[in-house]
């Protein structure tokens, strides 16, 4: 409580400098006279009993600098001095002044900028790495990514050591994105529908195909990046517009989402911003064994 | 002559200002200073430098307080006196300082431990 006290005290006095300083002087001067007419209680001369009471006490200018920093807060009051001095020599100085401050806008906007950008353009990490497993197939010739539909649905019915199993094809795919004031041609990929959730991606807005609408002639969904949907946005409305798998095959309802090249799967980093991801099975169930896909499997055990 | 005297130690100042005034009543900062020495014998010597600021922490603290009043020949001189939370301190760091000694005491007494 009384170290508290001190210390507002203290505060305060840095706004009470000069009453404390007359204050402290008029108890110096008092010290010293009631010192000097001890002395000559004593019986010295009136020169020797000065003396002695200046003598003593040591440095008058060093007791006051002590007096002084347990008074205020020093290095509070050095830092306003600093700051003071700072200010005066940048008014004294209008054109050095503008340099400076305008070099300091400039470094720290860059910086900001740069690290905005790399911040953004960065991969991150997936959430857990040291859990997700790529797998391959061995074969007499060799190892090899590549599956097929009906072994993945085999796979996921009855596999019990991973949490959860995914796959996707490579990525080659073409899609047509009509609607808006011109059509265009985007790179698309098929993957299964807990791909998104599996690496953890979060979609900007909207929704990522379920498991349910992942079925032959299941709904026509895309997901698509958020570089197409900020590019195209005003032609693609929040969710309106049609990606057609061929002419024949228009997908409804887009959602735009998040999905950075570091968070597709290995075989998809290709699949550049201007892609859509198509469920798996979309459009192909009459020939379901031969997608060609590589799997992706995650264990969270 | 000076050097013969001791300076007066870390953290046992406080406790000296603070019994002089609670057997003195109000004093000068002069006055203390001199009590102090007269009280150690005249082993301890003590100047401003050190009084002064060790004054200005225990007034801040709010043990002592200060006024201005007249000395004996009619000088202006700061008065400094004990406040209620003072009283209270000079009986806590009394006790503090006879634990304290009484531990060092049995140190340096020949051993009677078992």
């Amino acid at each position: 409580m009384s170290a508290l006290r001190a210390r507002r005290i203290r505060i305060r006095s840095l706004f009470e400098k000069t009453r404390h300083e007359r204050n402290w002087a008029a108890e110096l001067d008092s010290h010293l006279r009631v010192h000097i007419e001890d002395n000559l209680r004593k019986g010295m001369t009136p020169d020797e009993a000065h003396r002695q009471a200046r003598l003593r006490p040591g440095g008058v200018e060093q007791v006051k600098e002590t007096c002084r920093a347990q008074r205020g807060i020093p290095w509070l009051e050095t830092l306003l001095q600093d700051l003071r001095f700072g200010l005066r020599m940048l008014r004294k100085n209008p054109g050095f002044a503008t340099v400076a401050l305008l070099t300091m806008g400039l470094g720290i906007g860059a910086t900001t900028a740069i690290f905005t950008v790399v911040n953004d353009v960065s991969p991150r990490p997936l959430d857990y790495p040291d859990r997700v497993v790529f797998m391959m197939r061995q074969h007499p010739q060799g190892a090899s990514p590549i599956t097929s539909i009906p072994q993945y649905v085999l796979w996921t019915q009855q596999t019990k050591i991973l949490e959860d199993f995914s796959v996707h094809d490579m990525g080659g795919l073409r899609v047509n994105l009509t609607g808006g004031d011109h059509p265009e041609q985007l790179r698309a990929m098929h993957v299964s529908a807990n791909l998104f959730s599996l690496i953890g991606t979060r979609l900007a807005l909207g929704r990522a195909f379920t498991a349910a609408e992942d079925i032959p002639d299941g709904p026509r969904l895309a997901v698509i990046r958020d570089g197409l949907w900020r590019g195209r946005h005003r032609a693609l409305g929040r969710c309106g517009a049609r990606i057609a798998a061929d002419s024949s095959h228009e997908q409804h309802a887009i959602w735009r989402q998040t999905l950075g090249p570091d968070r597709l799967p290995p075989h998809g980093g290709d699949c550049v911003p201007r892609c859509a991801v198509l469920p798996v099975t979309l459009g192909r169930c009459g020939h379901l064994g031969s997608i060609p896909s590589s799997h992706f499997v995650v264990s969270k055990c | 002559m000076a050097n013969d005297k001791a300076d007066v130690w870390q953290g046992t100042l406080a406790l000296m200002v603070l019994k002089t005034l609670e057997v003195m009543g109000p004093m000068h900062g002069y006055g203390i200073a001199r009590r102090i020495e007269q009280t150690s014998g005249d082993l301890l010597s003590l100047n401003y430098g050190t009084l002064y600021p060790a004054l200005l922490k225990l007034e801040q603290e709010g043990y002592i307080a200060s006024e201005w009043g007249l000395s004996d020949n009619n000088r202006r001189a700061k008065y400094y006196k004990l406040t209620r939370a003072g009283r209270k301190q000079v009986e806590r760091e009394t006790q503090e300082w006879e634990q304290a000694t009484a531990i060092i005491a049995r140190f340096l007494a020949p051993g009677e431990e078992s």
